[in-house]
């Protein structure tokens, strides 16, 4: 089956300052795509020029199978929710969500129909007759989703739909968006500056920077596995340490350190993953803060050379350093600060001039950590990952 | 009483002694003279078909004249407001040359221009070889509607713009993506968020074109002749007191209609806009297509208001053998000696000197009754907008008589005063900067109001530090129009002139009181400097606006 | 900030202002209050306020020659044109605007006679006035001066065209002058309502050819109408770019164009239309207004405007003929004005009996 939607190459710039670089993706029907960057990253720019609100100067959009770079955007058929929502401030609500019906030229009983309908699943059926400066920041959100809705677009955008909403109202919101886009089996681009909401909501993620592409993928793969040191950061995940790649050790069990003991949470896809990984080969890592020994997805990866380590948290173990020489996928250091956040404790710790962070368990009662104690983190090296860029 | 209603009694005390009173006097004399009030000249006004026929050619040439001027000033006004552009700044202050020329020197352009041996017939003779001028314009119903979108133009794009500019231009966006195309994006989302402005400025070229004058008679010829034409001959030539106050009051009446129905119109369409600093919503021209756009709107603004304008510079230095300065040189050089001449300074001194008075009186004053107008409730308020309005739906020579015959003694009698000059001036300008207040005074969301309350701010220091500096771009602009009333106006200097308050405009009028190629050079030469001056002082009152403020 | 700071600043400072130059200029321009005591013989620092129209002109000396004279100052206002000072003065009658106004002319003072908006006065140089001048018997207002309004020519256009001037009224209506005559509206225009009287006086009212059948063949013959003589003459005129070759002006327009050429001339681009009866002789005056406390002081301004100083400033300033015999003519006035033989004969007080009906029934032929 042809993607939905394709946009291939796309290259925008304003006044000679590049907005989009060379940007390409594929959207299948009935998929949620987010995309992700920081503010200025291009997203909305991107969102535009597939509504047809802005040329792209070179590059492709394919909808359907046809190519609608010169469709005028009313033509397109794509919905789009903008982040400043833009409702029509002389309409009233109702009015709002029947705007595009209207222009669809459809009789008054099934725009009728259709209006109830949208607000009903927006949760707002009383509110048709209301005018829109009487509305709460949520209920405008509401609205200017239903009536992106109401005409059916083939494909439907949304800007940083919840993005100027307080905390707790994002989340209901945010759970209640991705039941209503999935109940109406929509495909649709969410652009967020916020990975948490493209994670919670997206089948496909793209991570964007300065006008390109870094990263597409599932969720869950691009925060285990950042395409680089940006995106890593970007997803907030700091503990990246510069190393060098040893050339390639025998296959087998790693013979320096004790098999990692496993918290107490239930084993994840990723370890039965390591069990194939675990035969496809073995890198030894030396940094300046100690040598990791990880499983290698490809051969190839493992050429020698200057890569960045990511040291991810799951299932690391945290003791008293009693012995403070250093082990293999092993880390000493010194409590730089820590908070608890519910369930978990984040550590901040330091090491050969190198600020980490980890979130582990707390420790038993009575048995408290405290500043300035130095610790053992014995890390899982399945969850360590080799990002090939040398820069951090 | 709360300082701001203080405020409010100067402003009513001005309207009250210079509109009111003599307004009631000049209809007492022409309708009761003896006391008896009597019907019959109303009953002749409204029987006879000649003035209803006067009533419903000024009324319709009225609203030709207000349609052609949207349909003319709208693109502009868009392009004025969403784009930024180098030079920006002084074509707006060129669109409102126009509207200071006296319609004298107008006509000359045109007929310089579109008359039988104007440079346009001329062109299109030698190139087509016809043997009649084929544009036959003047003394048309044409000429008036183009003369009266020439003039009022500047107000549509000066109004609109200010308000286009502030409507988020993602609203337009927003109704693409659902469907709709150009059409539909304009009639559906624009239109009815600038609709306040529209409205606002067509209301002002109605009253404008209803009222007028000159243009009519001179440009259309004798005859086509508005309702005011005809008040002017009955009162100040024919002396037919009553008959003309009888017309003046339908006057009155059928202007307060229309005010009326404006602000109806205008409540109905107010809903609080989601409006954005101005720099949000312009943008740098990109593209082909954009400056293909623009260049058209502005091309042809230029044809239409520049090349008449270009016409009159020209005439201006051009001698009997080739260009020359004599004209201007002529305009100090007192060749005649004579006691009515107005050397350049002289007139230009007069004419800066009233127009910065009107200006100083006519803000405020107009910003007061904004405010006031504003706070009037419920069905009430159509009703005072209208009345604050109607000095500009009054025959100015009813007004001008009724000053003669009510301010005539003691420290009032101001008639052989340059004062009464000014009050002219001011009551015609006060509306416009009413009108361009008013606007954004609604547009205030009440809940500054009560955040400056909870912060400590009285009433009158809410008004001074949140609403004032709201409506100090809407000040401005009235304070543009102000200006271009005053240094543009000709019947109220001349119904009261000496010569030690000639006017530009005076002056020019003079020099065109006798035969000669020379004064017909000083006049134009005359006319050139007037919009030059007035150019200058359209950009010096542009450069007050407030940059960190943005255009609300 | 700077801006709140700065409105603060402003809007008190613009109130401040306007009430200021509002009470200033309320105070400073009075005139001064009536002082009954004052003789005739003592004018020193009064100020004589005369009302004059729109036309008027003199040069500055001879004005303050007179204010030298009397140690006085004189303030001269515009109100309008001759019609609308007139009216001005009959709605203000008994508290005039000024002193003296000048322009009534030789038919609008029955309308000022009725009015009686004028006292009398007899000033002595009428003795050394044409007796036909003078046309009010009733001694309330004194001539000053007296022009004529006739056709003018455009002299190249007409030598281009291969025609010369109408030699009588009749042939203005000839396919020749077809679209090339313009002409004034009665209703708004002195010279267009003198040109009007011209025709009755012509024509006649009644008869196989009446002055409307005149009228009605100039419209047919593609007559311009202008609103008043500026725009006829500036615009319409074929010497200023217009499509006329006749237009109804003065018979000193041609010495004007002379006088005020941009650079000099032997002959004038125009001349007069003389044709019998084709033309309106205007005589202009002036009269003290009813309810003036400075009668003695106006009197002295009537005998001024008759002396030779301020009579033979005339022609060159306001472009028409002095009253006074005798006063020397300007030799472009000689030489470039060919004066009309017949003047049309009109009865001012017929005129004003008809004037309305005469206007009305104009406007019907030609504007309806």
């Amino acid at each position: 089956m042809p993607p939905l939607l394709e946009v291939r190459n796309a290259q925008l710039s304003y006044d000679d300052a590049p907005v989009l670089r060379d940007v390409s993706l594929e959207l299948a029907e009935g998929e949620i795509f987010a995309v992700i960057g920081p503010s200025g990253c291009g997203k909305t720019s991107l969102l535009r020029v597939i509504a047809g609100l802005e040329q792209a100067q070179s590059g492709e959009v394919w909808l359907d199978g046809a190519r609608i770079d010169a469709t005028p955007t009313h033509r397109r058929g794509i919905g789009l929710m903008f982040q400043e929502l833009a409702l029509f401030p002389h309409l009233d609500v109702a009015a709002n969500v029947d705007f595009g019906l209207r222009l669809q030229g459809l009789d008054a009983t099934a725009r009728a129909e259709r209006v109830t309908e949208m607000l009903q699943l927006v949760g707002l059926p009383e509110h048709g007759a209301r005018k829109v400066h009487e509305l709460s920041g949520g209920e405008r959100q509401r609205v200017a989703l239903a009536r992106s809705l109401a005409p059916r677009p083939r494909l439907l955008m949304l800007d940083e739909p919840v993005g100027a909403l307080d905390r707790a109202l994002r989340e209901d919101l945010l759970a209640e968006l991705g039941a209503i886009l999935r109940s109406q089996s929509l495909t649709a681009i969410y652009v967020t500056h916020d990975q948490e909401e493209a994670f919670a909501l997206a089948d496909r993620v793209m991570v964007m920077q300065a006008g390109e592409v870094r990263q597409v993928g599932p969720p869950l793969e691009i925060y285990r596995a950042p395409a680089d040191a940006w995106v890593a950061r970007f997803l907030g995940r700091t503990n990246l340490i510069p190393g060098q790649v040893h050339p390639p050790l025998p296959s087998g069990p790693p013979s320096a350190s004790p098999p990692p003991r496993v918290p107490s949470s239930p084993p994840s896809p990723s370890q039965r993953d390591g069990e194939g990984v675990r035969g496809r080969g073995r890198v030894r890592v030396h940094t300046p803060i100690g040598d990791f020994i990880l499983p290698t997805p490809l051969p190839t990866d493992a050429a020698p050379g200057p890569i960045t380590l990511l040291l991810g948290d799951e299932r690391a173990h945290i003791e008293r350093a009693a012995d403070p020489s250093p082990a293999l996928n092993t880390i000493v250091a010194e409590i730089v600060a820590q908070s608890f956040h519910g369930r978990l404790l984040r550590l901040s710790v330091r090491t050969g001039g190198h600020d980490l962070s980890f979130a582990v368990d707390p420790p038993p009662p009575g048995d408290a950590w405290g500043v300035g104690e130095s610790v053992r983190i014995t890390l899982d090296p399945a969850a360590i990952i080799m990002i090939p860029d040398g820069s951090s | 009483m709360r300082p701001s209603r203080l405020i409010l009694i100067p402003a009513l005390g001005f309207l009250a002694l210079f509109f009111v009173y003599p307004l009631i006097e000049i209809f007492r004399q022409s309708l009761a003279p003896n006391g008896d009030f009597s019907l019959a000249p109303f009953e002749t006004v409204l029987g006879d078909s000649f003035f209803l026929g006067r009533l419903w050619f000024t009324a319709w040439q009225a609203l030709a004249s207000t349609a052609l001027t949207l349909a003319l000033g709208l693109p502009s006004a868009y392009v004025f407001a969403r784009y930024e552009f180098r030079g920006k700044t002084t074509i707006r202050a060129l669109t409102t040359i126009p509207f200071v020329l006296p319609v004298v020197v107008v006509a000359i352009a045109f007929t310089a221009l579109l008359g039988p041996t104007g440079v346009l017939n001329e062109a299109l003779q030698s190139i087509f070889g016809l043997s009649q001028p084929p544009i036959r314009v003047l003394n048309t119903i044409t000429v008036i509607l183009l003369a009266h979108a020439f003039y009022n133009y500047t107000i549509v794009v000066r109004t609109v713009s200010a308000l286009w500019a502030n409507i988020d231009p993602r609203t337009e966006e927003a109704a693409r993506v659902l469907g709709g195309g150009a059409v539909a994006v304009f009639w559906r989302v624009t239109l009815p968020q600038i609709a306040p402005a529209v409205l606002s400025a067509a209301l002002l070229v109605f009253m404008f074109s209803f009222t007028s004058f000159g243009v009519v008679l001179i440009l259309g010829g004798p005859e086509f002749a508005t309702l005011e034409a005809t008040i002017y001959n009955l009162t100040a030539r024919l002396l037919r007191l009553p008959l003309a106050a009888a017309l003046a009051i339908v006057q009155i009446v059928f202007t307060l209609a229309v005010m009326w129905t404006y602000a109806r119109l205008q409540a109905r369409t107010a809903t609080p806009l989601s409006l954005q600093p101005q720099s949000a919503a312009t943008r740098r021209i990109r593209g082909r297509r954009q400056r293909l756009l623009i260049g058209l709107n502005f091309g042809l603004v230029f044809l239409w208001l520049g090349a008449p304008l270009l016409a009159l510079v020209e005439r201006s230095f051009r001698g009997a053998e080739g260009y020359t300065f004599a004209f201007y040189k002529a305009l100090e050089n007192n060749a005649q000696e004579q006691f009515f001449f107005v050397s350049l300074s002289e007139a230009l001194r007069n004419s800066l000197w009233f127009a910065a008075v009107t200006v100083l009186i006519a803000v405020p004053l107009g910003t007061v009754l904004a405010f006031a107008v504003a706070r009037v409730r419920g069905r009430w308020r159509p009703i005072a907008d209208a009345l604050a309005m109607l000095p500009l739906g009054v025959s100015v020579i009813t007004l001008a008589f009724g000053i003669l015959i009510a301010l005539d003694s003691g420290p009032l009698d101001l008639r052989a005063s340059w004062v009464i000059i000014v009050v002219a001036h001011t009551l015609i300008a006060y509306p416009f900067v009413m009108r361009s207040v008013l606007s954004v005074v609604r547009g205030i969301d009440e809940r500054l109001h009560e955040a400056a309350a909870t912060l400590g701010a009285s009433p009158t220091q809410t008004v001074r530090r949140v609403d004032l500096p709201i409506v100090s771009r809407a000040m401005l602009v009235g304070a543009t129009f102000a200006f271009a009333i005053s240094i543009g106006d000709f019947g109220a200097a001349l119904l009261l002139s000496r010569p030690e308050f000639s006017t530009m405009n005076v002056a020019i009028f003079r020099y065109l009181s006798l035969p000669g190629g020379e004064r017909l050079g000083a006049a134009l030469a005359m006319s050139v400097v007037l919009m030059l001056v007035s150019g200058i002082g359209f950009l010096l009152i542009e450069r007050f606006r407030y940059r960190d403020v943005g255009e609300f | 900030m700077a801006l709140m700071f700065s409105l603060r600043r402003i809007v008190p400072l613009l109130l401040g202002l306007s009430a200021v130059a509002l009470i200033v200029a309320a105070c400073g321009d009075n005139d001064a209050p009536a002082d009954d005591a004052r003789t005739a013989a003592d004018f020193a620092g009064e100020e004589l306020v005369v009302l004059v129209h729109d036309s008027f002109a003199i040069s500055a000396e001879t004005i303050a020659a007179f204010e030298d004279q009397f140690d006085v100052t004189v303030t001269v206002v515009l109100t309008g044109d001759a019609l609308e000072g007139l009216n001005r003065a009959i709605l203000t009658k008994g508290n005039p605007e000024g002193d003296l106004l000048f322009g009534v002319d030789n038919i609008s003072f029955v309308r000022a006679l009725e009015a009686d908006v004028f006292l009398p006065y007899r000033p002595a140089a009428l003795d050394s006035i044409d007796e036909s001048l003078i046309f009010d018997d009733s001694g309330h207002i004194t001539p000053v001066n007296f022009g004529y309004v006739l056709f003018n020519f455009h002299k190249a256009a007409l030598a281009q065209a291969g025609l010369s001037a109408p030699a009588t009224l009749e042939q203005l209506a000839l396919p020749d002058w077809s679209g090339r005559v313009a002409v004034q509206d009665p209703n708004t225009s002195s010279p267009g309502l003198q040109l009007m009287l011209v025709t009755i006086a012509y024509f006649g009212e009644n008869g196989p050819y009446t002055w409307l059948d005149f009228w009605r063949d100039m419209r047919a013959n593609d007559l311009i109408v202008s609103d008043n003589w500026t725009d006829a003459y500036y615009t319409q005129f074929s010497q200023y770019g217009g499509g006329a070759w006749l237009v109804n002006s003065y018979a000193t327009s041609p010495p004007a164009e002379v006088i005020f050429a941009e650079s000099p001339l032997d002959e004038s681009p125009t001349g007069n239309v003389i044709v019998p009866g084709g033309s309106y002789r205007q005589v202009e005056g002036v009269g003290i207004l009813r309810g003036t406390d400075k009668q003695p002081l106006a009197q002295a301004f009537i005998d001024f405007m008759l002396s030779d100083r301020f009579q033979s400033d005339i022609p060159l300033n306001m472009f028409v003929y002095p009253v006074v015999n005798g006063v020397p003519l300007p030799s472009e006035f000689l030489e470039f004005a060919q004066i009309p033989t017949e003047p049309a004969q009109i009865d001012a007080d017929v005129v004003a009996a008809n004037l309305e009906r005469w206007l009305d029934e104009w406007t019907d032929v030609v504007l309806r």
